[in-house]
Formats: structure tokens, C-alpha cells, sequence
């Protein structure tokens, strides 16, 4: 076939005896957008990383638009035509967006050594143009200062002005909000209508049923699925590819019937504008056993909002109450004492001691509560393997790094270690960001199952079915200000769409 | 339940994954250490190992305290400042006033406060903790010679060389005793206490830290003041062993303290080593520097031997590290 970029056979790989990809045949043809989906650790990285020349494969064949390839590094894949958008950006923070597309690009030095700043800047410019994109992105800035997604358009940007061929973009949607995930299909589409092809890793369902043509599934490091149209498959068979069963429904029953209005609130804010100024007069109300979640775009302010709450930030006006008792603003040991916790949204960056094992981990905020000034191996040993046991956690032995953990598997360690605590209000930013689609099923169940047991929940998320299936109640967000409270059957895509926009 | 007996709860296997630098070291130790019986028959009488243990009983002091301060990811540049500061101020009121309880209590004091400002400025102004040392080390010295004019303190009641010289029995030294109960205080507060788990907290992720309720400007400036608490026992030590005190005492010691830590696997970008490890690192110093002595070497050499150990030290925890990564 001669319209085919990318083909692989039978590819073999094993990490220290592991054998993580066996038998792959995947194929990337022309003007397509091929999804490449799995869980956590069912190789679709590592797929990838062969392709685009990171790893080497064991035993198997790589094969670009027919001939056979073996990269021993990605300068190799690059003269290729394949280039790899991963999450952690290749780019360099302190130069500008031109200097970053063309750095390397020895047609824009003079005589081999000067810079010549105005043709880079020039042909930036030309390149932006191409895609309607001179409004969104300023050659001269420099690219630590661009948002995640416009970093994300220059890396594109700057595989394309490298002639590729094949882009292989990782997990390109996780921190964008809708309006930028727009604007990157947009551009997807555009390539690819000049016969880009695309492999896409991804775990979100929606977005691959909107922008893919076709869809291969791994499982174990195995093929699940091969290359099936996107068009002539449902989502559920491809959850079930991809989790080796059936999972029925994700959220479980979420019928909005539950009336939470008449009862007294559990916790109550009133008011609230944080110290930095990106919340303006919010108020909201939880109640127990009340599943509350706060909507809106990325940078509406939902995550100042809630770290006002508990006590990260300061604040400058309003009063946040639990049980009917004034929190000192500022100060997280009180909210913690009065029975609130507190899931940030980067497990990364503010929520684990990456070195540190996993049985410190789930103790270290019963440490801060708990009296006295020394620990007890046993009394933690025993209750975080009650926590292991409930919450399904894959753990061979407590005393590993967390970070050997998988993201389902350490962001259910982040629940452990705030459950603990046995917290009458949990709030939860961005529950299962970068989480695989069986510990996202576990973690929902979780969250209904604590709820149920009567705790209040409030929880920031991103991601609109998880708002929809999970909440009895919806607070939208937009520009630090409260716009809408959605209840039972108005809690639905068009109108949380709506005042997260305009309303 | 079928998850528990999955878990891993062997103390054994738990001690030989978690100790796995401490080990190596300890092994490597113990090759360079039946190699020099071999080759010096001096090197393994009672004399020489109190001799060796004498000479590192002031640095370690100093390593406990630096131990602490590395694994919140911080550095502590002036514990040789304020040993020779501390010893030169309460030398000083020893050699007027002959009244040993309140020089003592007088070195504790200086040490704690020079601990004191590096903690508050490192911990509540967020300076980073390399200028602030340095600078509090620089202000140190300077007040050492201020205060002395450069002169050496002597002249001290004969009971104080108790803790420098005396033997319990007439056999074990009182400054083995201080560097076993210190190291054991120290090893027991990292591992058992929360003090402990919050220093490897704030190393290994200070924001983490701080969403989890720590009070990690509190730790922090705490662990400063403990390490300023440390320098008080070297210079008390050292100027009990020596008699005297003089404007060079502890000039370059923070060096000694810092490999030590490194040598025994404390990770200088923090949250990771423990103070086993630095007590290997800081005994192989020792036996190092007395190895040479005894071979007949350069005194000129030590230094490049000690470069080269702390060097390949890190070289071979880098290695094993990145084996593991790829």
C-alpha cells in the first residue's frame, strides 16, 4: 500500500525481562488521525517512543511509507519526517517562540554563525499565518511565558517546519481547555487535509470519536483493538478493549433526584474574594452527603477558589463556615482540625513526596493532626493497609517510592492518605487527571460510596462527564465569579457550556 | 484479607532495600579497612582507633546537624563559622572566669543564635539557604577575630578537658560516648519522629509539605537551629580536647561535615540519606586521613584522596540510579 506512513511488525520489547509490547502490528496511513489508546502501563508510551526512535525495539520491524527504519535516536526519526509531541514540552523556556522553531536550522545563520533574527521572526510569521494563528502567538515572546496550549501549537508548528510527516502528539488535550482543544483540531484537521498523519495517545473517550478516523487498542502490551473504525465502533466497546471487561457505567446511577436544599449546609462560604483577586464574591453551600462540583474553563478560578477555601491562599473579604463554625482564613492545620481535606489538582507538584514511600505518604497528614511527637510504624502499617485493601490500591510493598506507583494507583494513595483523616468535607481538584480508565471507575466509586456514607464532596473538574455523572449539585465558574448553580435536570453540557462562556 | 498478605512487612528485606547506599558504603569501608590492617600493623591498635575517633569526634558533631539541614535540601555553610565563634566566645568567659558550666552553656547559646538567624532568614524570608550560611559563616569568622584580636585563649581549669580527654573507667573516652548517643539521638528523631518525617517531607517536596499541613517555615528554621545546636558540641569537644582555642578552629570543617553526608548517600538535592550513612561517611574521612598519615604520605595529599572518594562516592550512586531509570 503505498498510502501507508507508518507501519510496524510483530514488535517486541521487554524492559529487564518485562516484556511490555508483544506482537504489534500498527499501521499509520495518509490524512489519517489514528488513535493509539490504553490503560496506565499497556505500552502505548512506549509504543510511541519506539516509533519515533526513543527506544529500540527487541525484535520487529519499523517501517516509514515502506522502508525499513531503525532509529537509534530521534535526530534519526526527525530527518524521517516523524516528530514526537510529548507532555513534557522540548522546547526551550527562555528563548522566543521564532528562536524555538528555528534554533537549530542552519539556513537562518549567516555565514554559519550569526543569528538572523528577522527572517526567523519573518518566516514565524508566515508559518502562523498558514494557520490563522498570527492573533494567537507573538514570534518574539518567549516561550515561558505561553500558555500549555499555545506551547503545544509551537511544537507542532516547529515539527512541521521540519517537514513531518508523522506527529505523534501524547496525551496533547490534558491540560487544555475546551476552547484551546478546539483550536488544536482545528489545526490537526488542517494538516491533515495536506496528508499529515497523526498518532494520537489519548485517554479521553469523547475527544477521540470527535477528531480520530480510526482506533488501535492496547491491552498488557498487547493488541485489544486493530485499527477499527472509529465510525463502525461504540464507546463501550472500546472501554472494554481497553479494560479486558465490561464496565458498565463509569459514574454509576446519577439520577439528580436527591433534594439537598432543605438541609442545613455543611459547609458554607459566603462571599469570597481571595487575596490574589481571582475570585470575586463567590458563595456556595455543601451539604452532607452532597456530591458539589465546580465547573468552568481552565483559569475561571475554580482551584483559587477552592484553595481560599481550605486555607493555601489568603483571603480578602467573605467568611467560609464549617458546621456553623468561622475558619481563620490562611490557615490550613484549622481546616484540617475541623474536619476538611484537601486533594490538590497536580499530584506532582503539591500533592506527593515523589521519594518518599508510599506508607509515609499516606500517613504524613494523620501526622500533622495526630498529638504527640513521635511515629508508630505499626499503627501506620495497619492503616494503610486497610486502605490498600479497600480502596484496591496495587501495592507490592509500602515501603517502595511512591512514585514506582502507577498515576491510578498513586492518585488513589493521595485519596488514602486525605481519607484517613475520616474528613467530614473532601475537596477534590481534578479527581482522576492522567488516570487510566479502570482506576477512574474505582475512583468514582469511591467518591459515591463516601458521599453515601455522609460526606460532603466538592470537587473541580475539567472534565464534563464527570461533572454530569457524579454531581447532584453544579457551581459554574467564570472569570473568578460564580455565573450559575445547576441542580437535578439542569445539570447538562449546554448549560454548563453556556455560563462557563457567556451566560 | 488476600491485599495484607501481599504487603511486604519483612524487616529484613525492608532494612537491605531502604539502607541500600548505607550498605555499599559500609562495604567499601570494610575492604579499605581490613586492607590497612594489612598494611600498616599501627592502624588497628586501640590507640589509633581513638586516636581516629578523637580526630572526628568535633566534625561529626557538626555532620549530624548538616545531615538534617541537606535532607531538607538546604546547605549549611557556616557550622565551621560558629564552632570557631562559640568556641572562641566561651573559651574566652573560661579563661576570666574559670566557671565551666557557664562557658558551656554560654557556646550552646552563640550556636543557637547564629542557628537561630540562619533558620529565620532561610525559613520565614526564603533566602536561599547557600547565601545566607555563607554570609552568616563570613560574619562568624570576622567576630572571631574581633573578639580574640587574634590572640589565643588558654589558661582553663583542668576539670574541663572531661569531655576532649577524659575516660570513663580510665577506659572509654567521653567523646565516643557523645558521637554514639548523638548519632543514636539523631537517627532516632529521622526515623521516629515526626520532626524527622517532616525534614524528609520539606526535602523531598516543600509545597507538598505545606498542603499537608507541615509548617514548613517553622521545620525549616528548626532544623537550622538544630544544626547551630551541634556546632555548640564540636566546639566544646574541640576546645576540651585541645585546651585551648585559637582563630583557626573550624575554619573549612563545614566541608568535612558536608562529605561526610554525601559519602554516606544524603541526597544534596534533599528527602533522601540517613545519618547511618553519614556516620560511615564520616568515619571513612577519618580512617582516611589517618591511613595516610600512618603510609608515610604528603599531608599535601589528603585532599585530593578526599576529592576522589566524593567523587567516586556520588559517581557510583549516580550510576546505580540512572541503571535503573533507563
Amino acid at each position: 500500500m503505498e498510502n501507508l506512513l507508518i507501519q510496524t511488525k510483530d514488535i517486541v520489547k521487554s524492559f529487564f525481562g518485562v516484556t511490555v509490547l508483544s506482537g504489534i502490528d500498527f499501521e499509520l496511513r495518509k490524512g489519517e488521525v489514528h488513535a493509539l489508546m490504553g490503560e496506565n502501563g499497556a505500552g502505548k508510551s512506549t509504543l510511541a517512543k519506539i516509533i519515533s526512535g526513543v527506544y529500540q525495539a527487541d525484535s520487529g520491524d519499523v517501517l516509514v511509507e515502506g522502508e525499513k527504519h531503525k532509529f537509534r535516536n530521534t535526530r534519526e526519526s526527525t530527518a524521517a519526517g516523524i516528530a514526537l509531541v510529548s507532555q513534557e514540552f522540548s522546547l526551550l523556556p527562555d528563548f522566543s517562540v521564532a528562536e524555538n522553531l528555528f534554533l537549530m536550522d542552519n539556513s537562518y545563520y549567516k555565514n554559519n554563525t550569526f543569528i538572523n533574527k528577522k527572517a526567523m521572526v519573518r518566516d514565524t510569521r508566515e508559518l502562523l499565518k498558514l494557520f490563522d494563528m498570527q492573533d494567537y502567538i507573538d514570534p518574539y515572546t518567549n516561550v515561558s511565558s505561553l500558555s500549555v496550549a499555545q506551547c503545544q501549537v509551537v511544537e507542532i508548528l516547529k515539527a512541521i517546519s521540519k517537514k513531518a510527516k508523522v506527529i505523534i502528539l501524547d496525551e496533547p488535550t490534558a491540560s487544555l481547555t475546551q476552547k484551546e482543544i478546539d483550536l488544536l483540531f482545528d489545526l490537526v484537521r488542517k494538516l491533515k487535509a495536506e496528508g499529515v498523519g497523526f498518532i494520537m495517545v489519548s485517554h479521553k473517550i469523547n475527544e477521540i470519536f470527535e477528531i480520530c478516523d480510526r482506533c488501535t487498542v492496547l491491552r498488557d502490551g498487547k493488541m485489544a483493538m486493530n485499527a477499527a473504525n472509529i465510525s463502525d465502533i461504540t464507546q463501550n466497546e472500546m472501554i472494554q478493549a481497553m479494560v479486558g471487561r465490561e464496565v458498565n457505567n463509569l459514574y454509576g446511577s446519577n439520577d439528580h433526584e436527591k433534594d439537598f436544599d432543605s438541609e442545613t449546609p455543611m459547609l458554607e462560604v459566603t462571599g469570597l474574594c481571595d487575596a490574589v483577586g481571582y475570585v470575586t464574591d463567590a458563595s456556595i453551600k455543601v451539604r452532607k452527603g452532597e456530591i458539589v462540583g465546580l465547573s468552568g474553563l481552565v483559569g475561571s478560578g475554580r482551584t483559587e477558589f477552592v484553595r481560599a477555601i481550605f486555607g493555601v491562599d489568603g483571603r480578602s473579604a467573605g467568611t467560609v463556615s464549617v458546621n456553623g463554625k468561622v475558619l481563620p482564613a490562611k490557615n490550613i492545620i484549622a481546616s484540617m482540625n475541623s474536619g476538611i481535606g484537601f486533594v490538590p489538582e497536580d499530584r506532582k507538584v503539591g500533592g506527593l513526596l515523589q521519594e518518599l514511600t508510599i506508607l509515609v505518604n499516606s500517613a504524613i497528614a494523620t501526622n500533622v493532626i495526630e498529638k504527640g511527637a513521635f511515629t508508630s510504624r505499626d499503627k501506620e502499617f495497619s492503616k494503610c493497609a486497610d486502605m490498600v485493601g479497600k480502596m484496591a490500591i496495587k501495592v507490592n510493598n509500602v515501603d517502595n517510592a511512591v512514585k514506582s506507583l502507577s498515576g491510578g494507583n498513586q492518585q488513589k494513595i493521595l485519596l488514602a492518605k486525605w481519607l484517613m483523616l475520616n474528613p467530614e468535607l473532601l475537596i477534590i481538584d481534578e479527581p482522576t487527571r492522567g488516570v487510566d480508565i479502570g482506576a477512574k471507575a474505582d475512583i468514582y466509586a469511591i467518591l459515591r460510596e463516601l458521599a453515601a456514607s455522609g460526606m460532603a464532596v466538592l470537587m473541580v473538574s475539567s472534565e464534563m462527564p464527570e461533572i454530569i455523572g457524579l454531581c447532584d449539585t453544579v457551581y459554574v465558574m467564570r472569570e473568578g465569579r460564580i455565573r450559575a448553580r445547576l441542580t437535578g435536570d439542569d445539570i447538562d453540557d449546554e448549560k454548563i457550556g453556556y455560563y462557563s462562556t457567556i451566560g | 484479607m488476600k491485599v495484607e498478605q501481599k504487603l511486604e512487612h519483612n524487616v529484613l528485606k525492608r532494612t537491605l532495600i531502604g539502607y541500600k547506599t548505607e550498605f555499599t558504603m559500609l562495604l567499601l569501608f570494610a575492604v579499605f579497612f581490613i586492607a590497612m590492617s594489612f598494611a600498616s600493623e599501627y592502624f588497628l591498635t586501640q590507640q589509633n582507633i581513638l586516636n581516629i575517633l578523637s580526630q572526628i569526634s568535633a566534625n561529626s558533631m557538626l555532620a549530624i546537624g548538616m545531615t538534617f539541614v541537606i535532607i531538607t535540601g538546604g546547605i549549611d555553610l557556616s557550622v565551621g563559622g560558629i564552632l570557631g565563634l562559640s568556641g572562641m566566645v566561651g573559651s574566652m568567659v573560661l579563661m576570666k572566669t574559670q566557671n565551666i558550666p557557664l562557658s558551656v552553656a554560654i557556646i550552646f547559646l552563640v550556636s543557637i543564635f547564629i542557628g537561630l538567624i540562619n533558620g529565620l532568614l532561610i525559613g520565614y524570608m526564603k533566602m536561599p539557604a547557600f547565601i545566607v550560611t555563607m554570609s552568616t559563616c563570613e560574619i562568624c569568622r570576622s567576630l572571631d577575630y574581633v573578639i580574640s584580636n587574634a590572640n589565643t585563649a588558654r589558661g582553663f581549669p583542668e576539670a574541663y578537658q572531661l569531655v576532649g580527654k577524659g575516660k570513663i573507667g580510665g577506659v572509654l573516652p567521653v567523646y565516643v560516648i557523645l558521637i554514639v548517643v548523638l548519632f543514636g539521638v539523631g537517627i532516632f528523631i529521622l526515623s521516629r519522629t515526626k520532626f524527622g518525617r517532616y525534614t524528609y517531607a520539606i526535602g523531598s517536596n516543600a509545597y507538598a509539605a505545606e498542603l499537608s499541613g507541615i509548617n514548613v517555615k517553622l521545620q525549616t528554621m528548626l532544623v537550622y537551629v538544630y544544626s547551630g545546636f551541634m556546632c555548640a558540641f564540636g566546639a566544646w569537644i574541640m576546645t576540651s580536647r585541645l585546651m585551648a582555642c585559637d582563630t583557626t578552629y573550624g575554619n573549612g570543617n563545614e566541608m568535612d561535615a558536608i562529605a561526610a553526608a554525601v559519602i554516606g548517600g544524603v541526597s544534596m538535592s534533599g528527602g533522601k540519606g540517613t545519618l547511618w550513612g553519614t556516620f560511615i561517611g564520616i568515619v571513612l574521612v577519618g580512617c582516611l586521613r589517618n591511613a595516610l598519615n600512618l603510609l608515610g604520605m604528603d599531608p599535601y595529599w589528603q585532599g585530593t584522596a578526599l576529592g576522589v572518594v566524593i567523587i567516586m562516592a556520588v559517581l557510583a550512586e549516580r550510576l546505580t540510579t540512572t541503571a535503573k531509570r533507563a
